[in-house]
């Protein structure tokens, strides 16, 4: 059905892909994601369309060893994933129909969805079908990179030649990745998502089961194509659903029109509830940011649904009715400001603290001195002078090596900034921290498997970072003198 | 040479104990609700290893992200596995 081509698919999904604006732009898919994607779009000359491809190399990061190591042990985590599409017009939801009148389409947007399809190359573990495999990313590539290639040089493709890109990609994928798999897709410009195969939910539990890893997957690979990650890691970027709607059958495509619709509002609004219960600042402006994603999914989507006589059309919300998040967000920024009150006391108490360390260093230290040289001139030989005992290894080594000073100095900053910011841990790594989630591992077995709860879990986890902090500290303070004597002998 | 290898060990050290204090501060401002539920949720160090912690509902606290794993079967049949980990944003 031209306008909602998946109104005919018995096994759909639908989603939304998170945007501030309601108004993607197509051309900005793959744009700046790494050395691991090709993209390639450009304008039709003849025509009021746009075509997009891109091609990604992703790798699978759910394990507490890092992908270079897992990769040796579990080659199949590594997948290409290819989107290729063209603009198409569509309607858009405007001048919604009042109760008891006939459907409207809506405002006719020239531009308005990107159809087309995504394809899914798995790990070929038989060398010489991998090396074709390979050989064939890399035409796919190359055909990418040429087609950029004369962009930049001021030769764009002819609509001629556009199209028989799109069917070079197509001919590429089916014969060179015979064992890709492939979902179709509609994007529409407010974000509204449409995934679907075009065969109907199979019966088989294990290819069912399969079939909906894969969309789910392509979903996270559309939305990491398509929008930049501001309010949560780029490979976290869970918190949308995606939402199977039958759209064979009328009357569950109108329940599961309303069901992608509720249960996106809800997961936004549970995310910014989660965030806001944490102690964490940052997680709390994190929530003030995708509450602006959930007030504009509210407005652009959530109050009306598709026609389940006739998709390309829309009729207002019946069923779902709208949160008013004015009070959340004023609530959130009460707790924003509270915080970030106490944080500058802290950091003001933290540098107070260091500055009279200081200063009370310098003091003592010229009191002895002024002492004992008074001292020596009243008493003579027989003054016996106020040692100032400081260890010879603390005042030999920074004497020896100033800048290792300036570098503890800066070490020391940094843990300084760790503590005064209350999520040093993410300023410091930004990367999964796997001895965190192996510590945390530990911890939670032990406690499963001795029949404790989460109070025993919990005080395990501190002390054994309180103990690991204490002999760090201890051996900072006596890894000078042993190494003297290492040396030494 | 003794005092270089000493400044650079209490550099790596202090690095160290940036780290971990970071993290301590993180586990404690987590606090035990933040543990128990992973607790419940049955993150440990076998399914963390393996990226297979069980799916969460959806009232559930604890947020995990998915992956997957794609490989071509001996008779031609694709098997597609999926991996979940506890998202980094909450670790």
């Amino acid at each position: 059905m031209q306008g909602a081509p998946w109104a005919n698919s018995a096994h759909s999904y639908a989603g939304w892909v998170p945007n501030v604006g309601s108004h993607l732009s197509f051309s900005l898919i793959g744009e700046a994601k790494g050395p691991d994607s090709t993209s390639f779009s450009q304008k039709y000359d003849g025509r009021i369309a746009r075509m997009v491809a891109v091609m990604q190399h992703r790798e699978t990061d759910d394990f507490l060893l890092p992908p270079r190591i897992m990769r040796l042990i579990l080659p199949d985590i590594a997948q290409h994933w290819l989107l290729v599409g063209t603009t198409v017009p569509v309607h858009a939801a405007t001048d919604l129909a009042d109760d008891g009148e006939e459907s409207r389409p809506g405002t006719l947007d020239d531009q308005g969805m990107l159809h087309g399809v995504i394809h899914s190359v798995p790990y070929q573990p038989r060398t010489i079908e991998r090396i074709l495999q390979e050989w064939g990313l890399a035409e796919i590539g190359s055909l990418l990179r040429s087609a950029y290639s004369r962009l930049l040089r001021s030769r764009p493709l002819s609509d001629r030649e556009l199209d028989a890109l799109v069917s070079e990609l197509a001919r590429a994928v089916r014969w060179r990745t015979p064992h890709s798999r492939s979902i179709r897709f509609a994007l529409m410009r407010t974000g509204e998502l449409r995934l679907w195969y075009d065969d109907p939910l199979p019966k088989d539990g294990r290819e069912a089961r399969m079939q909906r890893t894969m969309a789910r997957q392509a979903y996270f690979f559309m939305k990491d194509m398509v929008h930049h990650h501001t309010h949560h890691d780029a490979s976290s970027d869970q918190i949308t659903p995606l939402v199977q709607v039958n759209a064979a059958d009328p009357t569950r495509r109108s329940a599961g029109e309303r069901k992608w619709r509720r249960e996106t509002a809800w997961s936004l609004s549970r995310t910014v509830e989660t965030l806001m219960r944490t102690k964490v600042l940052d997680d709390k402006r994190q929530a003030l940011g995708i509450l602006a994603y959930a007030d504009a999914f509210q407005k652009t989507l959530f109050g009306h649904a598709r026609d389940h006589d006739d998709p390309r059309r829309f009729v207002r919300g019946e069923t779902v009715y709208g949160y008013d998040f004015s009070h959340i967000r004023e609530s959130l920024k009460v707790q924003i400001e509270r915080k970030q009150v106490r944080r500058t006391h802290v950091t003001a108490m933290l540098v107070a603290a260091l500055a009279s360390s200081i200063a009370a260093m310098s003091m003592l230290s010229s009191l002895v001195s002024t002492r004992n040289n008074a001292g020596r001139v009243s008493s003579g030989e027989n003054f016996v002078p106020i040692p100032l005992s400081i260890p010879d290894p603390v005042l030999a080594v920074p004497a020896a090596y100033p800048l290792g000073v300036v570098g503890i100095v800066f070490v020391f900053v940094l843990l300084i900034s760790a503590i005064v910011t209350d999520d040093g841990a993410r300023l410091l790594q930004k990367g999964p921290r796997r001895s965190a989630q192996t510590l945390r591992g530990i911890t939670l077995s032990v406690t499963r498997t001795l029949g404790f709860g989460a109070r025993f879990a919990h005080s395990l986890l501190i002390l054994c970072y309180a103990s690991s902090a204490f002999a760090i500290s201890y051996a900072a303070v006596s890894v000078p003198e042993v190494i003297v004597d290492l040396l030494a002998r | 040479m003794a005092e270089l290898l000493s400044t650079l060990t209490i550099a790596l050290l202090l690095v160290a104990l940036a780290f971990c204090v970071a993290a301590l501060i993180r586990v404690i401002n987590g606090g035990v609700a933040e543990t128990d539920a992973m607790l419940r949720g049955g993150v440990g160090i076998g399914a963390l290893a393996r990226g297979d912690i069980p799916r969460q509902p959806s009232g559930a606290s604890l947020i995990v992200r998915e992956g997957m794993r794609a490989r071509v079967e001996a008779d031609g049949t694709v098997e597609v596995i999926e991996t979940r980990t506890i998202a980094r944003d909450a670790l």
